[in-house]
């Protein structure tokens, strides 16, 4: 008796779950090669900072490929103002072209356009871009945040530090807003001991922790690095034209950035409404949660296209931006 | 119009129960008030939650899955002119697949329907439904990201149908119906400590009648026509809320001139569509016809559904002044043949479908908790097209059914605004078109207590649209896509086979029992559910979710008594 029913829950058991069992399992989609040629990148951007204009030719790789860099060399590009203005882009090597004047400023009120020839004789034109003006960030502060995560079973709690920020424009012209940050934090070598990789011909790397000396003043580095996510934000339906407390970034436990001294840099600029649409349209396709809040997919082209609009270039051009600098330096904060 | 659904049993109390290790049921049935009227009860559930919840095995350990229903159903003889029909349906499945996350969705429906004879010419029948939907889906793990979501409809309705016979071979239909809709978009509820954002939204109302006619009469003594016209409105009732847009830009958000705060009982909207139909059916031999038909039809609620999206969330929604109901245009036309004293049955039919103002979404579009849908969707043209073949073989040992459909449904986007338009406004594969269709069944009694039966099911994988490639702009990586819908995931094939034993015929029994074995799957083919994509290590890996991607077993012992 004891028998069968062993054998029934067994049955039972395996019944349950394999019917609600659901798998995953990759695949390879097989993509049709029309689709994956490669498409010009143009990444460039006229900002009313002092330096030279500068914009980045590159090519789109395929999908199912590591990613890899490929430059457009070569190409003839040019940037045209509507006061009569031609500025011409040098090649600097690795798909940067800047302008030979290095003291340049993009003038709030002009027009801007973009030209570029590629090495094989495509001619790629954008459409002309109105540099809006700018406001100042009001304030930049940080607040610590304490969250509890779920992991396992197990609820942990993590400290994170936000880095907020305030803004308005008074004048209730400027609507969309793009952000972006630079940060720069201490990093000290704690031990004497350092993994050194041995690399001699004809035999395997070798990494052995062995003891070096560090004279004192290399012992400090600084370690800099960019925003990667799309900052942007709109008080199109805000009366009062505030941004109040606006997440620029968020640290959480796993970073040692916080251990020594950190600084982050964040500058504020204005978009257009088109171009607004483009990063939020980017920013949702690209940058979406996954799961219930799904976005619909879609194929985004930039505002720069070639012949009559039969070939298109994934773009974000002299998105004219930029405007006066806030910035904040936090030290010594403990973990 | 008229309800023809299984009746109790007016003899004697009979009914039937199965049970199997995932899922049981019972249905009874029987006769009430000296064998005039009948009632009939049933029952089905499964109860794995409870076991799941008794084991300790890390794939079931967060899943649960149940599901159950319930229905009764009274069939009143109240006196010779009069039948009343009373019937109660609810049903619940819930389901949580290895997360956090719980799904569960409640129809409720209650009907009451009064068959009423004015004379051996006039019959009506007037029914009172109440239908109500609703899902839940909800994480309540963690304190500071618990919230539930939730989505609503319920629909109320009044109809009446009657039915008029000359008795000269002519008949008349006539009748009206009136139906509420309320529907709740969608909202999300949190607890005091959680950080997530609560969103609520105000329901939706309208109101949608029909008024029609229509007749039946035979042309010649091979020539029937069939005809009618259903007048169709929808009367949409304000929210409470109402954005502006400016004119001649495009529905955006930010092109929201002014938030109108109105009354709730105004009528923002009105609509009517004259629906016409036709239909000739020409008797070409004794057993064989040819059928020709045309629809006008009009639709005024609209299913949201982002099929990119891992899970279940498609909502429903009401036309309103800035979404109009889906017009179309059917023309169908058949052949019909039964062969061997109507032992076999062949037919093909072939159709074509135009329908005006289909749902589109717009690149990036956010359908879900969003108080202005307006923004995210526009009208399209669709058309649709296709043929049906089917044959099917009855009576004797064997029971045999083929169909085949081969059918297109293509949509295009239609905006005065270019940068609205999906693929520059030409015509691509909507998310539903999946080209061919065959389902195969077939039941084999070896002898009186042994029957086999067998169904094939195969179809096309439905559209989707992939990355294409990538590329870098600052210090990100960004995904390019491929036209919308312009590739396809894989297609669907599943085999399912079981034997059933009936338990020795030979006596009279009280309960006749029977055991079946039955494969679910039988090929165990991993057919796709969804399909998305996750950024690993600088590459995009794509991914295929697949459930029930196995063969799955069961045993079911059955009673009839």
């Amino acid at each position: 008796m004891v028998g069968i029913r062993k054998i029934s829950v067994i049955v039972f058991i395996t019944c349950l779950i394999l019917v609600i069992s659901s798998c995953v399992e990759p695949i390879v989609p097989e993509l049709n090669n029309e689709d994956t040629k490669p498409i010009l990148v143009v990444d460039g951007k006229i900002t009313n900072e002092e330096g030279p204009f500068r914009v980045k030719l590159s090519n789109s790789v395929r999908v199912d490929v590591m990613y890899y860099i490929d430059p457009v060399s070569n190409a003839e590009v040019k940037i045209f103002d509507d006061k009569g203005n031609m500025f011409q882009l040098y090649s600097t090597g690795s798909g940067m072209y800047e302008s030979a004047d290095k003291n340049l400023k993009g003038i709030p009120g002009n027009s801007y356009t973009l030209s570029i020839t590629t090495p094989d004789g495509m001619e790629y034109q954008s459409n002309s871009v109105l540099m809006e003006t700018v406001t100042e960030i009001d304030s930049l502060y940080f607040e610590e945040e304490i969250r509890s995560v779920k992991t396992d079973n197990k609820i942990k709690e993590e400290n994170w530090l936000n880095i907020l920020l305030d803004s308005h424009d008074s004048e209730n012209r400027i609507k969309y807003w793009y952000y972006e940050f630079e940060e720069t934090w201490e990093v000290k070598l704690l031990t004497d001991d350092v993994p050194v990789e041995h690399n001699s011909p004809g035999s395997p790397s070798n990494i052995t922790l062995e003891n070096v000396m560090v004279s004192a003043d290399k012992q400090v580095c600084w370690v800099t690095r960019s925003s990667n996510s799309i900052l942007i934000a709109s008080t199109v339906n805000n009366p009062v034209n505030e941004i109040k407390r606006y997440t620029v970034h968020s640290l959480g436990p796993g970073e040692d950035k916080l251990h020594i001294r950190y600084s982050i840099l964040v500058k504020q600029s204005t978009l257009s409404p088109e171009l607004y649409k483009f990063w939020k349209l980017l920013k949702d396709v690209n940058e979406n949660s996954g799961g219930l809040y799904e976005k619909m997919p879609a194929q985004i082209f930039g505002n720069i296209s070639c012949c009559d609009g039969t070939s298109r270039a994934l773009a974000i051009l002299p998105h004219c931006l930029l405007l006066k600098n806030g910035s904040s330096s936090i030290s010594q904060i403990m973990m | 119009m008229f309800s023809h659904s299984i009746d109790g049993n007016k003899e004697k109390i009979s009914g039937s129960a199965g049970i199997s290790p995932i899922y049981a049921r019972v249905n009874i049935d029987g006769p009430l008030f000296s064998k005039k009227s009948s009632f009939l009860t049933s029952f089905r559930s499964t109860y794995s939650d409870w076991l799941l919840s008794n084991i300790n095995v890390p794939e079931l350990y967060n899943s649960t899955a149940g599901f159950y229903d319930i229905q009764g159903k009274l069939d009143l003889y109240l006196n010779e002119k009069n039948k009343l029909l009373v019937n109660f349906y609810s049903s619940t499945d819930r389901f949580r697949l290895h997360s956090d996350t719980t799904y569960s969705y409640k129809n409720t429906i209650g009907s009451l329907i009064l068959n009423h004879k004015f004379n051996f010419r006039l019959n009506s029948s007037t029914s009172l439904i109440c239908s109500l939907f609703n899902y839940k889906i909800s994480d309540l793990s963690s304190e500071d990201k618990s919230f539930t979501l939730t989505h609503h409809l319920s629909n109320y309705s009044l109809i009446n149908d009657f039915e008029y016979n000359t008795g000269a071979g002519r008949k008349y239909i006539f009748g009206a119906e009136f139906n509420f809709y309320t529907i709740n978009p969608g909202e999300r509820r949190v607890i005091g400590t959680s950080n997530i954002t609560p969103f609520y939204s105000a329901n939706e109302r309208a109101l949608e009648y029909g008024v029609y006619a229509g007749t039946d009469f035979s042309l010649s003594d091979r020539l029937k026509v069939e005809t009618g016209l259903r007048v169709s409105g929808l009367l949409s009732f304000d929210d409470g809320k109402k954005y502006m847009y400016s004119g001649n830009m495009p529905i955006e958000v930010e092109n929201i001139t002014d938030t109108l705060f109105t009354g709730r009982n105004k009528i923002q909207k009105t609509y009517i569509t004259p629906e016409w139909r036709v239909s000739l059916n020409y008797s070409t031999g004794r057993f064989s016809s040819v059928k020709f038909s045309y629809n006008k039809t009009a639709q005024y609620i609209h299913m949201i559904s982002n099929t990119t999206a891992i899970s279940p969330t498609d909502t429903w929604k009401l036309s309103d002044v800035y979404v109009l109901p889906e017009k179309g245009n059917q023309f169908s036309a058949g052949y019909f043949k039964s062969f061997r004293r109507n032992r076999i049955e062949a037919s093909g039919e072939i159709f074509y479908k135009m329908v005006d103002n289909i749902k589109q979404y717009k690149a990036g579009a956010d359908l879900l908790l969003n108080d202005h849908l307006e923004t995210e969707i526009i009208n399209g043209k669709g058309k649709s097209y296709g043929f049906e073949l089917s044959i099917e073989k009855s009576g004797g040992r064997i029971y045999g059914r083929i169909d085949y459909t081969y059918s297109r449904t293509l949509i295009k986007s239609v905006s005065e605004f270019s940068g609205e338009l999906i693929n520059n406004g030409n015509y691509f594969p909507a998310n539903y078109d999946k080209p061919h269709n065959l389902n195969i069944l077939a039941t084999i009694k070896t002898s009186r207590r042994l029957i086999i039966s067998t169904g094939i099911y195969y179809s096309t994988g439905r559209p989707v649209t992939y990355p294409v490639s990538k590329y870098m702009l600052g210090d990100q990586v960004f995904l390019q896509y491929s036209e919308y819908n312009k590739y396809r995931i894989s297609d669907y094939f599943r085999t399912d086979l079981s034997v059933t034993v009936n338990s020795n015929l030979k006596k009279v029994k009280l309960i006749r029992s029977s055991m079946t074995f039955s494969l679910y799957n039988l090929t165990a083919r991993k057919n796709a559910y969804s399909v998305y994509f996750k950024s690993e290590g600088g590459r995009f890996n794509a991914y295929q979710l697949s459930i029930f991607g196995t063969i799955i077993p069961t045993i079911t012992y059955n009673m009839d008594f």
